[in-house]
């Protein structure tokens, strides 16, 4: 069965539940099946999403020890999930044994079921294991891996803040029994009273039997308080500013203390020598980024001081108070320096961290790429001197740079650069070797090349004495490794790129009269006619680039399979999506950019489509309706009452319109600003598209019958142009 | 209202609430504003200023926003008493003091529903013209981050909260007089 195939019966499946909440636990146990034993990821995203949403405390249709029963036969399913790699599985397993945590300690507690508390702890163990790492992501560096599956680092957080509660008490712990025996009888009465008072309906290890036969509560307690020490040691520890991370920690911090009051001093006290300042860049953080990140954690911590001030969790006697509203009030300061500044525009020193062992910014010993740049390059790649052009510098003053630089060098640092770029290159090399089809021959050097040649022309002079040459085989060049999809987006990507550099060329920029001369050449040796671009002009990029997107990639010769067309259709809209963001990016000048894009989409799609023997066929375009439908959906709302003349300019170029197309204009008739605007271009094309004048007069009637403030502008038109048609 | 109104043209699931106590609205002095109940229908604020002022408010352009906005929804919600009615996967807000009640009540609540929603303040002056350029600013961040999140089938590609700060930054340099604010925080 396909993934989409099961993915559909699950859906139905679930439907179900909701129907009929008493098929809870049977179907909680077909989804787990499944996804135990599923390959697909689509299919073990769906399972996990399933069980974070029906195990959520807002799904309230299912009882509470209906959820809890069921939550005992989905927890080897997670376990497989969680095995997965994939963020979007692991972040829902994750959040879904946050939901089911408490429910399952309670069950052990009571029924002391030893294989289920294992099977939980173990996966614990592993999410805490995995805990400020990137997994389910492969590991790349050490410090870029900090800011990698930001969304399971969020949900771990919260998973952990989950387990601190449960392994805690309300109330600062009583000793245990036998603790107690040393204690003054009259304290020990007045620590069970208080306990009694703490048992309220939360399920936590207050509730919990000292001398239970599967929990040791000692040791829960204490690895929920070593937990809390591992979410206020981050603060301290985390190097990088990871926003997010440090903010979601600091969420569920506020989260711990409203719910247990006797660790919230501690928490303050972290919070209160929390330096974020001092934190570094990430690797391939921008400036920008950078202060963005300072920002935001700055007002995520003047956030949660100030729910605490509000709900009286620090009051006026915490003697950290003072220091709290100093904090808030710099904060404050910032932001209102930030507003009249401008964030941009307010100073910040790069703050990249520098390991002595490794003086260089980008130690990575793998590349991604084949570029020479990228295998010598040892500087950050947001560092602006990847930027620099040394072929502009003068040869001489390259020269003397060079010489000062390897007297002045530091030899360890020189061969530990040199080992970085070898590694890159070694790898680069076996990276090669893999690629090559193992049917080809191998280079390997000059000398058993020259042997080779020698015995190749040997066998061919003796065949050409014998036998006919045409008969035999030639020899044949290695076969260049097939472009990836991968491969074929990033070229394409490129050549998008480039079409719109060439658009804002002038006409007489050196590129274009470099065209000119190529072409003059042409013109001698063949003569061409009847072509879109004689002469380079300003818009011939886009002829070049609409053509390519409606005709260069379909008629590719490639096309073997349906798999590679669609493969094609997705390279054609790669490209008509570049044109369609670069039209709105400024529609009142970009206007015939549109028009000549979609006339040209319709035209090539009218001529793809149509027989040529039948004239009267009417010809299917749908591609030309659905980028019309998405330029007209894009375009409509952020026309304004005075763009009268682009619009109608635009309905009237367009080269077909048809009733769903005209229907789009009738949310420019309801804004009450922009009526006129939509009237008018209705009664255009009333009067020069008699094609689509039905379906307009049907938009009048419908917005004369159900919009009764434009009955007075609306019923003059539809008894002029109304009664034609009927 | 505005971005509610761009968001929900362009296809999107979208809400939309206020922060405060009431809902205040310009009234005859800058000391007499209008105030109504969260819940009191647009259409009956709007009859209110009709019979108070006709002229005063078609000027100031009350009555054509409160026009608009019976027909996007039916009255205004207060963000605090539906937070945990309507969870959604972003909370844009316009104004820092609404980013900051949404973060607070946030915390307030708990983050008992073990949810991750993602809160983005776009400071918005409140005046037409810059309520339609904010409304498409925020248009701009929900279609990239739509954008980052469709690619979760593919194998190895980036996940899109570790997108969000470069998605964050990338909109912040286009638009340097719209200082923006993030965090993630739980339903």
């Amino acid at each position: 069965m396909s993934a989409e195939e099961t993915i559909a019966i699950l859906t139905q499946t679930k439907s179900v539940i909701f129907d009929n909440p008493q098929t809870f636990p049977e179907i909680i146990k077909v989804v787990s099946n499944i996804a135990e034993s599923s390959g697909f990821l689509q299919v073990q995203q769906w399972c996990s999403q399933f069980f974070n949403e029906v195990f959520s405390p807002e799904n309230q249709k299912i009882p509470f020890y209906t959820k809890q029963e069921a939550a005992n036969s989905i927890i080897r399913a997670l376990i497989n999930l969680s095995k997965v790699h994939d963020v979007t599985v692991y972040r829902n397993v994750v959040l879904t044994l946050t939901h089911i945590y408490d429910m399952l300690f309670d069950l052990v507690a009571k029924t002391s079921n030893g294989v289920l508390w294992q099977q939980l702890s173990d996966i614990k163990n592993f999410i805490l294991s995995n805990w400020n790492t990137s997994y389910p992501l492969k590991e790349q560096d050490k410090d870029s891996d900090k800011f990698r599956s930001i969304g399971s680092k969020i949900a771990t957080a919260k998973f952990i803040s989950k387990v601190i509660i449960v392994q805690s008490s309300p109330q600062q712990t009583p000793p245990s029994s036998q603790q107690q025996q040393h204690l003054d009888p009259r304290r020990r009465a007045q620590q069970q009273l208080q306990q009694q008072k703490s048992n309220t309906n939360e399920i936590c290890i207050a509730n919990l039997q000292d001398n239970h036969s599967v929990l040791n509560k000692i040791n829960l307690e204490a690895e929920g308080q070593g937990l809390l020490d591992l979410l206020l040691n981050f603060f301290q520890d985390e190097e990088f500013l990871v926003s997010q991370v440090f903010i979601a920690v600091l969420n569920v911090l506020v989260y711990i203390i409203q719910r247990r009051r006797h660790v919230s001093q501690k928490v303050y006290q972290v919070i209160s020598e929390f330096d974020y300042a001092s934190k570094y860049q990430g690797p391939n953080d921008s400036i920008t980024t950078y202060k963005l990140h300072k920002r935001f954690i700055a007002r995520a911590t003047k956030n949660a001081l100030n729910l605490c001030i509000k709900s009286s969790l620090i009051t006026s006697s915490n003697p950290l108070n003072a220091k709290f509203a100093k904090m808030v009030s710099n904060i404050d300061a910032k932001m209102a320096e930030h507003k009249k500044k401008g964030i941009l525009n307010i100073e910040e020193k790069p703050n990249k961290k520098i390991d002595p062992n490794n003086p260089f910014p980008n130690n990575s010993t793998v590349i991604d790429d084949n570029e020479l740049k990228s295998l010598y390059q040892l500087i950050a790649n947001s560092n602006d001197l990847t930027n620099l052009d040394a072929s502009q510098i003068p040869q001489q003053t390259l020269s003397n740079i060079a010489i000062a630089t390897l007297v002045n060098l530091d030899t360890p640092k020189l061969i530990s650069a040199l080992s970085i770029v070898s590694q890159r290159y070694t790898d680069l090399t076996n990276k090669t070797n893999a690629g090559i089809d193992p049917g080809t021959e191998e280079v390997k050097n000059e000398e058993e090349e020259q042997l080779k040649d020698d015995e190749d022309n040997n066998i061919m002079l003796k065949q050409e004495n014998n036998e006919d040459l045409e008969t035999q085989p030639g020899f044949l060049l290695p076969q260049p490794s097939k472009f990836s999809n991968d491969d074929k987006k990033k070229h394409l990507s490129f050549i998008i790129t480039n079409f719109f550099q060439l658009s804002k060329l002038s006409e007489t920029d050196e590129t274009i009269n470099s065209f000119a001369s190529n072409k003059e050449a042409l013109d001698n040796s063949i003569k061409i006619s009847k072509v879109a671009i004689n002469d380079w002009k300003k818009n011939s990029w886009l002829v070049l680039l609409t053509r390519l997107a409606t005709r260069g990639l379909l008629n590719s010769p490639t096309k073997e399979e349906t798999d590679e067309l669609s493969n094609n259709e997705f390279f054609s809209d790669l490209i008509r999506d570049a044109i369609f963001n670069y039209s709105l990016e400024n529609i009142h000048e970009r206007i015939d950019i549109i028009i000549e894009w979609l006339n040209e989409e319709w035209y090539s799609e009218f001529t793809k489509n149509s027989n040529d023997n039948d004239n009267d066929e009417h010809v299917e375009t749908p591609i030309y309706f659905k980028w019309t439908e998405k330029v007209l959906d894009s375009l409509i709302p952020f026309l304004e009452a005075n763009d009268r003349k682009i619009f109608i300019r635009l309905l009237s170029d367009l080269p077909v319109l048809n009733e769903n197309l005209v229907s789009k204009i009738k949310s420019l008739c309801t804004d009450p600003q922009r009526t006129t605007l939509g009237l008018q271009s209705l009664q255009f094309l009333i009067i020069y598209r008699p094609p689509v004048k039905s379906a307009c007069v049907n938009l009048l009637k419908d917005l004369n019958d159900n919009y009764e403030d434009l009955k007075e502008k609306v019923g003059p038109l539809l008894v002029k142009y109304g009664s034609e048609t009927a | 209202m505005e971005s509610h109104k761009v968001l929900k043209d362009a296809g999107f699931n979208v809400n939309s609430f206020g922060t405060g106590s009431a809902v205040r609205l310009p009234g005859v002095s800058i000391d007499k504003p209008n105030v109504y109940p969260f819940g009191t229908p647009y259409e009956q604020i709007l009859q209110d200023l009709e019979r108070q002022d006709p002229k005063l408010y078609q000027n100031n352009g009350l009555l054509r926003m409160l026009d608009r906005n019976r027909k996007i929804k039916k009255a205004p919600q207060k963000w605090q008493d539906n937070s945990t009615r309507y969870n959604f996967d972003f909370v844009f807000t316009c104004e820092e003091r609404c980013f900051d009640a949404v973060c607070e009540d946030l915390l307030h609540k708990g983050g008992n529903l073990n949810k991750i929603v993602h809160i983005i303040n776009v400071d918005i002056k409140d005046d037409d013209e810059n309520a339609k350029i904010g409304a498409r600013g925020i248009l701009e961040l929900a279609k990239s981050f739509e954008k980052a999140s469709n690619n979760v089938n593919e194998r190895d590609s980036k996940p899109f909260e570790d997108l969000i700060p470069e998605i964050l930054s990338n909109w912040q340099e286009n638009h340097p007089n719209l200082p923006i604010l993030y965090s993630p925080a739980f339903y």
